[in-house]
Parts: structure tokens; sequence; C-alpha cells
């Protein structure tokens, strides 16, 4: 990776974190809007994995492991959310719900 | 020890407060009276300890109160003889009045709320004691608004009654201009000792006498203008001109109240507080010379209104207000001494004769009006005599105490060097000495009237308002009024036409201050009396930086005490003549003089000038003015700007708040877009 | 030399599958998309030495969590989603994507603004592989972590299924 160096791999974590932000911001479904937010971990993942090998040190490698396991809780949770919120609303569009309209 | 004695009194208030209705008035009284009782009992032993050390002062300081720059406040207590003597009367009386009301509040409608009164009472006690033994001016004037207070929660204790509750509304309001006066007085010291100040009256008297130039030295303008800033206090919570008005309208309170706090200790507090501050008024003579001027034009002025009043406790009210006027002569005259004199006999008479008067009127099922009272000396024959003690003793018969304190305010008045230093200082002291006089003998007049009214010729009561012939206009409040009055009747109708003793609860504490408006006058016999000057000399540690000397070797004194014992005996038999012989002569004389008759009926119309000139155009600016456009219209304007723009704002934060999870989103990416770009743009 | 055209194609079919599972209509679509994203982004965590993680990556990320995604896609029977934002824009979909848009080129900016890192720290042939995390992990300062780790999957095992259980 010598030859690439470190700033394209940065780049390309920055353009799909920003692609995850714009899939958040427009989507309605709540499971894309979800799937969104698993691109934005991943292009944040991409960052750590990138330091680490500009350091030569491990660590960000273990902080992207512990961003995996957290995420695997995130969806476990998140989906049986999602699965709650069909079985009481018959959809999962995000613009039915404003329950804490102020 | 010392701590104790105010606070027994607030314990009792305390608990008479939590108990409320289900305190019997015979429980709530014993409580309060116990609370007092063992008060007084520790107030002696003080006053005892006090004379054992020959007037060393007993302090004690239970924690600091404030601490600001080098300025320390501390809630501390101190007796020196002038507060061990005012704690033994406040208790000493406190407690007699205390037994009394037990007796005097069995009217059944106050059984539901006797408990307040006994809550009030104690709570008086309490702030009155605080007044007294502060040992700094913050201390004295938490006590002094507190005395105001309860007075005003006395006065208006029937507040079910309007006339009653701004009778009580009107002594707050005139206190509250005299303690305006008072406060700006005592910021005007503090700021004029610099960094001497002090709040402790012991400190400031040594920094005043090690450091008159603080102040302006002696005759300066600047202590002559605290002083009578003082005095301004003083008029108001002493009832003095020109703030007196609210004492004859504070006779609303039950009868107990106006014997303790109207005659007794309350009022007295303006004459405390100068003898308190005697170390600053000695170094201003002009402010002396107006307290003792306003002192007798107060004594003479209230003495003129008190003859035609026809309701026993308006005539009492009056005299109160004229014998506060002595008190206030003989402080002024520089015989600090003898003006506190007066305080105690004061005390003693005026509460007996107040007491008494509840008695009569206790008797009579609140028939306050002596147009309907006469011939009591046969069905009443103990309050008869207590009576004739009071009136002896009030007109100053010989031996009586009342004769010891006042003539020795009137000879001192004669003959004091106080106002040599100002101009017509040599002529003013006679001046003042003749209204004094001629006080002494409406005194003796309108006392005498009194009692030749209600005790001698027959009964008339029962028989309607026009069995005298006066007219009825000044008869307005009598009774507890309205509905309370015709319970009162209606309960009682049965024996209304014969009035009975009172019972031994009411008659016990006026026996024992009949004894000591006997003999309390042997605390301060006059110089040329074996063992002279008791009191004198036990209160001279409090006074010694008073340098107005009495010359004793006046030739004149005993031709003046003559003359002024001759002009009271000619009172007391002019009022014979008019009130028992022929009692057709005064509507006589009264259609004859209509114009005085009229002035002095209506109390020289004092509240309707004050009405005309203050009230009503205060009461004018402030509706029309402060209340239309200020209030309406600027405050208003502003609280309800403030309360709709926050509605406004409310509804527009309401909008951010869509309940989208997508829109609050979008505030994070764009916060953190913000924080990129700006980022991006500083790098 | 290599290293860099792989490295860049890959990032390309990266962006790419990202974009798509944004834009399409059908969450299958998406799903799957991200499943091809998640594959090219463990290629190039192997081009970056990261061979554990790139694994792991592959396993757990495109296997356990995107199945779970299909599943549950499956299970609610979701077809059609609205049309798609780019096709058929509406105001919130605009502000979105500008935002998004400021996002990502602010955060290149400042990548191109950053001071020379540098270049690479030499690495050993050990660098990345399973024994040396597992050393980071198990030995260094990451012990307490991992266990906290466990016992919060735990929980949202826990967690997921109270919530999407009918009833207990």
């Amino acid at each position: 990776m010598e030859s690439v160096g470190l700033f394209p791999v940065l780049a390309l974590s920055a353009v799909l974190f920003a692609t995850g932000v714009g899939g958040v911001l427009t989507r309605k479904n709540a499971l894309i809007v979800f799937m969104s937010v698993e691109l934005m971990l991943n292009a944040v993942n991409l960052s750590f994995v990138a330091f680490a090998r500009h350091t030569g040190a491990v660590d960000g490698q273990v902080f992207a492991l512990f961003v995996m396991a957290v995420a695997a809780a995130e969806a476990a949770v998140g989906l049986a959310l999602v699965i709650l919120l069909f079985r009481n609303r018959v959809t999962v569009s995000l613009d039915d719900l404003d329950l804490m309209k102020g | 020890m010392l701590a104790l004695i105010p606070a027994l009194p607030l314990l009792g208030a305390i608990v008479n407060a939590l108990l409320n209705r289900r305190a019997s008035r015979v429980v709530a009284g014993g409580i309060a009276s116990a609370a007092v009782g063992a008060s007084a009992i520790l107030s002696f032993l003080i006053f005892f300890q006090v004379l054992g050390n020959h007037g060393e002062p007993v302090t004690q300081t239970l924690w600091t109160w404030m601490q600001v720059g080098s300025l320390q406040v501390d809630i501390g207590f101190y007796a020196d003889p002038l507060s061990a003597t005012m704690m033994c009367i406040i208790t000493g009386i406190g407690f007699l009045i205390h037994v009394y009301s037990i007796g005097y509040m069995d009217d059944a409608a106050d059984a539901s709320s006797v408990w307040r009164f006994f809550v009030y009472l104690n709570l008086f006690v309490f702030a009155m004691l605080l007044l007294v033994m502060g040992d700094s001016f913050p201390l004295m004037f938490v006590g002094w608004e507190g005395v105001g207070l309860c007075s005003y929660l006395l006065i208006s204790f029937w507040f079910t009654n309007t006339d009653y509750a701004s009778a009580g509304k009107k002594a707050f309001v005139t206190n509250r201009v005299g303690d305006f006066s008072f406060l700006i007085g005592l910021f005007w010291l503090f700021w004029a000792l610099g960094d001497k100040a002090t709040m402790n009256f012991a400190e400031l008297r040594d920094v005043v006498v090690a450091h008159p130039e603080l102040v302006g030295g002696a005759g300066g303008i600047a202590v002559t203008a605290i002083c009578l800033l003082f005095f301004g206090g003083a008029t108001g919570k002493s009832a003095q001109i020109p703030l007196f008005v609210w004492l004859p309208d504070a006779m609303a309170g039950p009868t107990p109240v106006s014997a303790l706090i109207h005659a007794a200790t309350m009022v007295t507090s303006g004459i405390y507080m100068i003898c308190r501050l005697n170390f600053l008024y000695v170094l201003a003579p002009a402010a002396l010379a107006a307290v003792a001027t306003i002192g007798a034009l107060t004594a003479f002025f209230a003495a003129t209104i008190a003859i035609t009043q026809t309701d026993i406790k308006k005539v009492l009210a009056y005299s109160t207000v004229s014998q506060l006027g002595f008190m206030f002569l003989g402080v002024g005259v520089g015989a600090f001494q003898a003006g506190f004199f007066h305080v105690l006999t004061h005390a003693f008479f005026k509460a007996l004769l107040f007491l008494g008067s509840g008695s009569i009127i206790h008797a009579l099922h609140h028939e306050q009006d002596m147009r309907n009272m006469g011939g009591l000396r046969k069905h009443m024959k103990v309050t008869f005599f207590i009576f004739v003690v009071g009136w002896l003793a009030i007109i100053g018969f010989p031996g009586f105490s009342g004769f010891f304190s006042k003539d020795e305010i009137l000879w001192l008045t004669f003959i004091t060097p106080a106002f040599e230093s100002l101009p017509l200082g040599t002529i003013m002291p006679k001046v003042l000495w003749a209204i004094a006089t001629a006080t002494a003998l409406l005194t003796a007049f309108y006392m005498s009237r009194l009692m030749f009214m209600t005790f001698w010729g027959e009964y008339r009561g029962g028989q309607g308002h026009d069995a005298h012939a006066a007219p009825a206009a000044a008869h307005d409040d009598h009774g507890h009024g309205g509905g309370h009055d015709a319970h009162g009747h209606g309960a009682h109708g049965h024996d209304f036409h014969t009035p009975h003793e009172s019972p031994g609860i009411l008659l016990f504490p006026l026996l024992v201050l009949a004894a000591l408006s006997v003999f309390g006058g042997l605390l301060n016999l006059p110089h040329w009396m074996p063992g002279a000057g008791w009191l004198h000399h036990f209160l001279h540690p409090v006074f010694e930086h008073n340098q107005v000397v009495f010359p004793h070797d006046n030739p004149l004194e005993f031709p003046l005490m003559g003359l002024t014992l001759f002009g009271v005996a000619c009172s007391v038999g002019l009022a014979y003549s008019l009130y028992v012989t022929s009692p057709r002569k005064p509507a006589e004389l009264a259609a004859r003089f209509k114009a005085l008759y009229t002035g002095s009926l209506n109390k020289w119309f004092v509240d309707e000038i004050y009405e005309k000139t203050l009230l009503t155009p205060l009461m004018t600016f402030s509706r029309q003015v402060l209340w239309a456009v200020v209030d309406a219209q600027v405050i208003d304007g502003v609280v309800n700007g403030a309360a709709s723009a926050a509605t406004g704002l409310g509804r527009l934060h309401g909008k951010l708040a869509s309940g989208r999870v997508q829109a609050y989103a979008l505030s994070i990416a764009a916060g953190a877009a913000l924080i990129v770009t700006a980022y991006a743009l500083g790098a | 030399m290599t290293e860099a055209v792989l490295f860049y194609l890959f990032s390309l079919v990266a962006v790419v599958a990202g974009i798509s599972v944004v834009t399409t209509r059908n969450p299958i679509t998406s799903a799957l998309s991200l499943v091809v994203c998640f594959f090219f982004l463990a290629a190039d965590y192997v081009l970056l030495d990261a061979h554990f993680v790139a694994v792991i990556q592959i396993l757990v990320y495109a296997g356990a969590i995107m199945v779970l995604f299909i599943f549950v896609i499956m299970l609610l029977n979701l077809r059609e989603d609205a049309p798609a934002p780019l096709l058929e824009l509406s105001r919130r979909g605009l502000v979105g994507i500008l935002v998004a848009g400021i996002l990502g080129t602010g955060l290149i900016t400042a990548l191109e603004a950053m001071p020379d890192p540098g270049p690479l720290a030499p690495v050993t042939d050990e660098y990345g592989r399973i024994a040396q995390v597992g050393a980071a992990i198990f030995s260094g300062d990451y012990l307490l972590p991992f266990e906290v780790v466990s016992v919060l999957l735990t929980v949202a095992l826990v967690g997921a299924v109270v919530l999407a259980k009918r009833e207990i």
C-alpha cells in the first residue's frame, strides 16, 4: 500500500460515510435507513484500519472489531424493533412515525 | 439563661400554633401564661443579677448572624439596667395580662380562634423581648418590626369586621412611615461612622463617645439629623404627632391587647430606643428640643381630644398618647431616668385602667360607651376600687406612683439646662412646663369625667343612646360589631340590666397591678425624701454620658408642685360638678362652645386632614397613574409580553420537534456538516 | 503498483455498491448491494494488512448481520419502497442530499488540508494476523472492554428476544 498512501483510503471512507448520511436523511424505509447506518459504521471502520496500518500498531484493528461487535448487537435490537413496529403499525415508513410531535 | 427569656414565649407560641384548634381557651391560655410566667421569673433573676453587679450588663451571644467585611452582627442578648427593667415590665405585666386574657376571651364566638389570640400574644412578648434585649440594631429592628406585626395581627383579631381590619392596616401603614425614617437614620449612622461602623450598642457607644467628630461632633448637623430620623421612627411606634392617629383606632383589638401592647409595652419602645441611644441624643440638643416639643404638644393635643370622647377605651387611648408625650418630654429635656420612670409607672396604672375597663366591658357585654354606663360603683365594687387606684395614680394624687413620675418630669422640664445652647433656650423649658402642666390639669379632668360618668349616678344601660345630650356622631364603634355584638347581647339578654362583678381570674391581675400602681413610686422617690432616686442610681450606668445636670436647690420646686396639685384638685372638682351634681351642664357648655366641642369630639379632624392632603392625592395618583398606566400597561405589558413571547417561541420550537426521526437526524448531520466545513475552511 | 490498481478498483466497486444501497427501490437489492460493498471493503482491509478484520468482516458483517437483514425483509414481505429519491426528489430529499454533499465535501477538503502524515510504518508479516490481534486483545489493554462487549452482546440477544417475541 506504500504506493497508495493514507489519503485515498480516508477519502474513500469519507465518501462512503457521506453516502450513508444521504441514505439516512432521504429514505423512508426504516430498513434502508438502518442499512445506511451500517454503511456509515463501515466507513468509520475503514478509517480505523487505515490509521492502524499507518501507525503500524494493531489497536485500530481491535477497535474495528469492537465496532463490529457493537454493530451486531445494534442490528439484533434494531431489527427486533423494526419487527415490533411492523407488527403494531403495519408499516416501516418513518414518515408515519411522529408520535413525538411537539 | 438569658436566651431562654425570649425563647420561652416563642416556644409557647409554637406549641399553641401546633395545637391550634385542639387547645381550648384554658389550655391555650395556660400554656401561653406558663411560658410568659417562666420567662418573667428568669427576667427577675436577671434583674437581680444586674442589680448585684452594680449595673454591669449580663450578655449572651448565641451565634454570628451575618458578617460583611469588618461588620459583624451577632444574635446576642444584652441585659443592662435599662433592658433588665424593661424585661421585667414586659414579662411581669405580660404574665398578668395573659392570665387576665384567659378569663376575658370567654366569648363563645371566639372559642375556635382563641388559640390564635394566645399565639399572637406570646409572639408579641417574644418580639418585644427581642426589641429590648437585642444587643445590636438589626436584632432590635427585628423585634421592632415583630411587635408591629403582632400589633397588626391583634388589632385585626376580629378581622371579619371590616372596620377592625382596616384599623389594623392603618396601624401597620402608619408604623411603616416611622420605620422608614428609623432605617434611614440607621443607614446614615452606619455611613457616617465609616470604617469604625458597628451595629452593636455597647461598641457603638464606645465609638461615638471616643470619636464624636465622626457624627459631626456635639451639636453637629449629622448627629442632629440622625437623632431626628430615629425620633421619626419613635413617633410611629409610640404614637406621637404626626403619626399618632393609629393608636386610638388600635382599640379595635381585644382589651387585653390594648393594655399590653397599646399602653404598657410596645408603645413605649420609642422611649426605650431614645434611652438606649442617649449617648447620641446628648450630642444633639436641637434633636432633644424637638423630642421635648413634640412630646409636650402631643400630650396636650391628645388630652384635649380625650375630654369629649365617649368610648371608654378611646378616652384611655388618647390618655395613653398624652402620657407617652409626657415620657418624650422627660427624655427630651435630658431627664432620661425621669422619662423612663414614667414608662414604668404608666405601664402599671395604664395597664390597670385598661384591664379595669376590660372588666367593665366584659361585665356589660361589650358595651364601651360611657353614656350607657354609670352607677357601676354599686355593682362592681372591686373594679371600682381598682379604678380609683388607677385614677389617683394617673392624675398624680400625692403618694401614688403617677405623682412621683409626672411631678419629676414637670419639675425637671422647668429647670432643664439642656437647651441653653439653643436660641430661645432659656424660655423654652418654661413654655414646655406650662403646656405640660395644662396637660396634667386636662388629664385630671378627663379621667375624673371618665370615673364620674362610669361609676357615679344611675346605671343608664339599655336606655338607648339619647340619654346623654351629646350627639351620637362619634359613637361608631362598640362591642365586636355586627353579628358578634348581636350574639353577645342575645346570649346574655336576661341579665343585661344588672351589671355583675367580673370573675376572680380577671380581678387577680387587677389587684396586683393596683398594688404596683400605688407603690411603684417608691422605686424612684424624689430627692427630698429619704431613700431617694433608687431607680435613678440603678439606671445611671446606662446614662453616664448624659451631661445635663439638674440643680437641686431651686426654691420654686415646692410652690410649683403645690400649684399643680391645686390645679388638679380644681379639675377634679370641676368634673364632679359637671358630671355628678349638674349633669345637664356639659350639654349646655357643648352648645355654647360648639366649634371647640365639635373639633375635640372629631379629634380635631386630623384623620380628615390626612385623608384630604395625603391619602386622597396618593390614592388618586396610585389609581390614575400607578395602576392605570404603570401597572396595567407597563408592568402587565412586560409580563404579558414575556409570556406571549415565550408562547411564540414555544410554538416555533414545536415546529422543530416534528416527531420524525429524520428531521432530528438532519439537524445532527447539518451540525456535523457545519463543524466539518468550519474546520475545513479554517485549516 | 498492483496494490494501487487493486485498491482503486475495489474502492470504485465499494462506492458504486454503497450508492446503490441508498438509491435502489427494493430493500432486497439494497441489502445485496450492501453485502457487495462489505465484500470489497474486506478486500481493502486485506490490502491494508488487516487480515483478521477482513475475515471477520465477511463472516460477521456480510454473513451474519446481512443474513439477519434479509431474513427480516423477507419476513415482513417488503417489496417496493416509494419511488427512488433520485428520480422524484422531494424537498426533504434535496435537503438531505445537500447536507450529505456538504458533509462529504467538507470531510475531503479537511483531509486535503491535513498536513502530510508521512509514509506508512514498516510492518512485519505477523501484522494484522489473528495471533497478533488476539495477543493485543487478551494480553493487552483490551481485555476488560472485550469482556464488556460480550456482556453487551448477551444483553442485546435477550433484548431482541423480548422485543420481537409475541408472548413471553
